[in-house]
């Protein structure tokens, strides 16, 4: 159908790959138009491909994904990427967002949860885990010391309270009720609170190029 | 009334300049020959150097020939005419002669009635004065004594007639002023020098012990000299004698400067240059005038000289003193300034008493041997003083450091065991990360293959418990994971994992986890277990219970930790209880935990409690 969103799969393993790709199109409204076993192979095939969302597995055999999900953020930086892993643990995903991904699915989640939060990340929110959570909450406090003689906290403060409840294991639901808001404005919050996270990587990455020389002041 | 520093110099000042003179006094009082009634003594009406104003001589030129001892040979002679008119007043005349030692002739109404000690019995003879009685007719006759001497001595001393008595008592004094005084004193100097000495062979590195000792030596060796008459030694080590007082004098000077800590290296050198040189000239002079026989022109001028030189010496290191009084005004060198300027005046006194004819000055005796001892006790007593405190100080320190020693080695042992237990950290902490690795790229993987190839043969146990083996490898790399610190976020993680999968079930569940709980920290195998043991009983309740409401409560308690799961189904079937149980009671009681399980249609509650140590409960 014209309307279904189109997914994109980058999985070594091929009969995960094959596993993800029958569940997610068992979904209503959602249609795998690529899929990829390699770096080489996924930057190939999306080179000429339409595609509404990527699914990217972090680990493959010709290097990480990392570097891929930095070049297709800045090409189409509409298009999510999520990151397929076993266990979600934070610090490859960190890795990820800051390069640009919106966040992370489970590879063994039922076909229906998947769908959901394929559909989610198109609609522009991004999950989040306990883990990713305190590591972000550690990370802007490290940030915001950082930068105290501008006296510019890079979270608001409902942000800030989005992931401390994040961090307490609480879903997005509970957490909207807590807060008195819908389920979309905490995605979207998170999407935010990731985009930051992006935009300072990227920028501290700029300031210790500049500390140590290899950036003229032009940038 | 506060005296001020400057009030003090002032009266130091004056002290420095009045005590020589009461101490001159004092040595004039202690060697008075003349406190009888001058008509008891007869002193010589007139004296002459000259020959011709003698009576006719019996053809006996001075030579050394007849002296008792022989001593001093190759010294040239020389003669003095003293003579008489002895009153009817005295009885039993003696004739008595301070440093009588030499020949004397003894002329009685123009004739000769003796000559040397060895003819006549003398009434005493000691190492500085003989007193001989006068033959019998003496009263109202005219006396003539020639006293025939070695020249440097031949000014010296003093010739009168007196009665007997007299003439012992003085005797007596003269023993005790030039014979006992002084070796009580070298006495006294002799035991500071050893006393000093051993300090200086315990503490080599304090060098002017060591000068204090070798000076006091030498100039004990002088004042062995010049009492001990009887001690052969040679005309030549007597001159160098006297360059012992120079050298005595440099050491002080060397002294000061260091023990007062006032450094004047070129003061130094200059004044030991000058010593040296004048030790050479003194070595060239000497030995041209005893090959010679010719000296007196040498000897009176060099002695001058050398004269001046200590005068000029002794100045310098009292003015030295005088800086250490201005740097540091206490006992030390208050004491020791004034002491300086004793040794000047008294020696300028010598320095006169030397130059000057006889009888210009009263005494008989040099004074500055006997004062110049003065200074060295101060400086024994001193350094006596000093080393005292010093051991006293170093037995202090000894004991501080000691204590300091015993608290650095017990900081490094429990350095030393800190490190070692964070080395033991270190190697756990490499340890996990590698399992995680291990798992995480490996087993998880697989397990996922795994599921998707159940999927393809549709078999649902096989599913099922694929991702049991799943949940349970996230258990353990939860419980593994160094970013969750706390029990509160081992809950949160596990709370995110089942939270869609309860709500999928239908459940209606109730998250109670105590903010209590961030601050209990599980070891990895501790956590696993407790987390094992709450998913095995959330997920009873889910397959068996039958309920909606799932209540999970995880509460930090004053004894420990709380786990309470609850669900309001109809009571889970007695196999089902049974089986739950083992499985959790096995994992409970290697935790050291208590496990309760209370049953009833409508409430089954599984509680755990687990003991803390180490753990402060929440307040």
């Amino acid at each position: 159908m014209a309307d279904d969103i189109r997914v994109f799969v980058l999985e070594d393993d091929a009969r995960t790959r094959a596993s993800l790709l029958r569940r997610l199109n068992a979904a209503a409204c959602i249609e795998t138009v690529g899929d990829a076993g390699a770096l080489a192979e996924a930057r190939d095939a999306l080179a000429a491909l339409e595609v509404d969302v990527l699914l990217f597995d972090l680990q493959l055999p010709d290097g990480n994904a990392i570097e891929l999900i930095r070049e297709q953020h800045l090409a189409r930086p509409d298009i999510p990427v999520l990151v397929i892993s076993v266990f979600g643990d934070e610090e490859r995903v960190i890795a990820a967002i800051e390069a640009g991904a919106r966040g992370y699915l489970l590879k063994d989640e039922p076909g229906e949860d998947l769908a959901e939060s394929v559909r989610r990340a198109v609609e522009g929110e991004s999950p989040i885990s306990p883990a990713i959570a305190r590591h972000l909450i550690r990370r802007f406090q490290v940030e915001s010391e950082r930068r105290v003689n501008t006296a510019e906290n890079p979270l608001s403060d409902r942000e800030l309270e989005v992931l401390r409840l994040a961090s307490k294991g609480l879903t997005y639901q509970e957490t909207a009720d807590l807060l008195g808001v819908t389920v979309n404005t905490i995605g979207t919050y998170t999407r935010r609170i990731y985009q930051k996270l992006a935009v300072t990587s990227r920028a501290q990455a700029v300031f210790e190029a500049r500390q140590m020389g290899w950036m003229g002041d032009g940038h | 009334m506060a005296i001020s520093r400057r009030q003090r110099l002032i009266g130091l000042g004056v002290l420095y300049l009045t005590l020589p003179l009461l101490v001159l006094l004092l040595l004039s009082w202690l060697d008075r020959p003349y406190d009888v009634p001058g008509d008891y003594r007869v002193q010589a009406t007139d004296w002459a150097r000259s020959f011709s104003e003698v009576p006719p001589e019996d053809g006996w030129s001075p030579t050394s020939e007849g002296w008792p001892d022989g001593r001093r040979d190759g010294e040239p002679f020389t003669s003095i005419w003293y003579r008489f008119e002895v009153p009817q007043s005295v009885p039993t005349p003696v004739l008595y002669i301070a440093y009588g030692y030499g020949n004397f002739d003894v002329w009685q109404d123009g004739q000769r009635v003796f000559r040397t000690a060895e003819a006549v019995q003398p009434l005493h003879y000691n190492h500085s004065s003989i007193s001989v009685p006068l033959i019998d007719n003496a009263i109202g006759s005219s006396v003539f004594v020639r006293l025939t001497r070695q020249a440097s001595a031949a000014r010296y001393g003093f010739v009168y007639i007196a009665p007997a008595e007299l003439a012992k008592r003085d005797a007596e004094e003269q023993a005790f002023i030039q014979q006992q005084m002084p070796t009580t004193v070298l006495t006294v100097m002799l035991s500071f020098a050893v006393v000093v000495g051993a300090m200086f062979l315990m503490r080599p590195r304090e060098r002017h012990y060591g000068w204090y000792a070798l000076t006091i030596a030498l100039w004990a060796g002088h004042s062995i000299h010049n009492m001990a008459e009887s001690i052969p030694f040679s005309h030549f080590w007597f001159f160098s004698l006297n360059h012992l007082l120079l050298n005595w004098l440099l050491a002080e000077l060397f002294f000061i400067n260091r023990y007062f800590a006032i450094p004047a290296p070129r003061l130094e050198r200059f004044c030991a240059w000058v010593c040296i040189v004048l030790g050479i000239v003194h070595l060239t002079i000497a030995s041209q005038a005893i090959h010679s026989l010719n000296f007196e022109g040498y000897f009176f001028n060099y002695y001058a000289v050398l004269e001046v030189w200590y005068l000029v010496l002794a100045i310098i290191v009292s003015a030295r003193y005088f800086t250490a009084v201005r740097r540091q005004l206490n006992f030390d060198s208050a004491s020791l300034w004034l002491a300086s300027g004793i040794v000047i005046i008294v020696g300028f006194r010598d320095f006169l008493y030397a130059i000057l004819p006889p009888g210009s000055l009263p005494g008989s005796v040099f004074y500055l041997q006997y004062v110049a001892t003065i200074p060295l006790v101060l400086f024994g007593i001193q350094l006596i003083r000093r080393f005292a405190r010093d051991a006293y100080t170093a037995e202090l320190r000894n004991e501080e450091l000691n204590q300091l020693v015993e608290e650095r080695t017990a900081a490094l042992e429990s350095t030393y065991r800190k490190l070692s237990e964070e080395e033991r950290k270190r190697a756990l902490a490499e340890e996990r990360s590698r399992l995680m690795r291990d798992m995480h790229d490996g087993l998880g993987g697989q397990l996922v293959h795994a599921l998707a190839l159940s999927e393809q043969v549709d078999d649902e146990d096989l599913q099922r418990s694929l991702r049991l083996a799943l949940d349970d490898l996230r258990l353990i790399v939860d419980s593994l994971s160094p970013s969750a610190n706390s029990l509160q976020d081992l809950m949160a993680s596990y709370r995110h994992r089942v939270s869609r999968l309860l709500q999928r079930t239908g459940f209606n569940v109730d998250w109670h986890i105590g903010d209590e709980t961030d601050s209990v920290q599980l070891k990895p195998n501790e956590a696993l277990s407790v987390l094992r043991i709450v998913q095995e009983a959330v997920t009873n309740a889910v397959r068996h219970s039958g309920g909606d409401v799932l209540c999970i409560s995880v509460r930090q308690l004053a004894d420990g930790l709380q786990l309470t799961v609850r669900d309001n189904g109809e009571g889970m079937p007695e196999a089902v209880v049974e089986r739950g149980l083992r499985n959790m009671k096995v994992r409970a009681s290697e935790l050291g935990a208590g496990l309760n399980i209370r049953s009833e249609p409508g409430d089954t509650t599984i509680t755990m409690h687990l003991p803390l140590s180490g753990v402060a409960p929440a307040s």
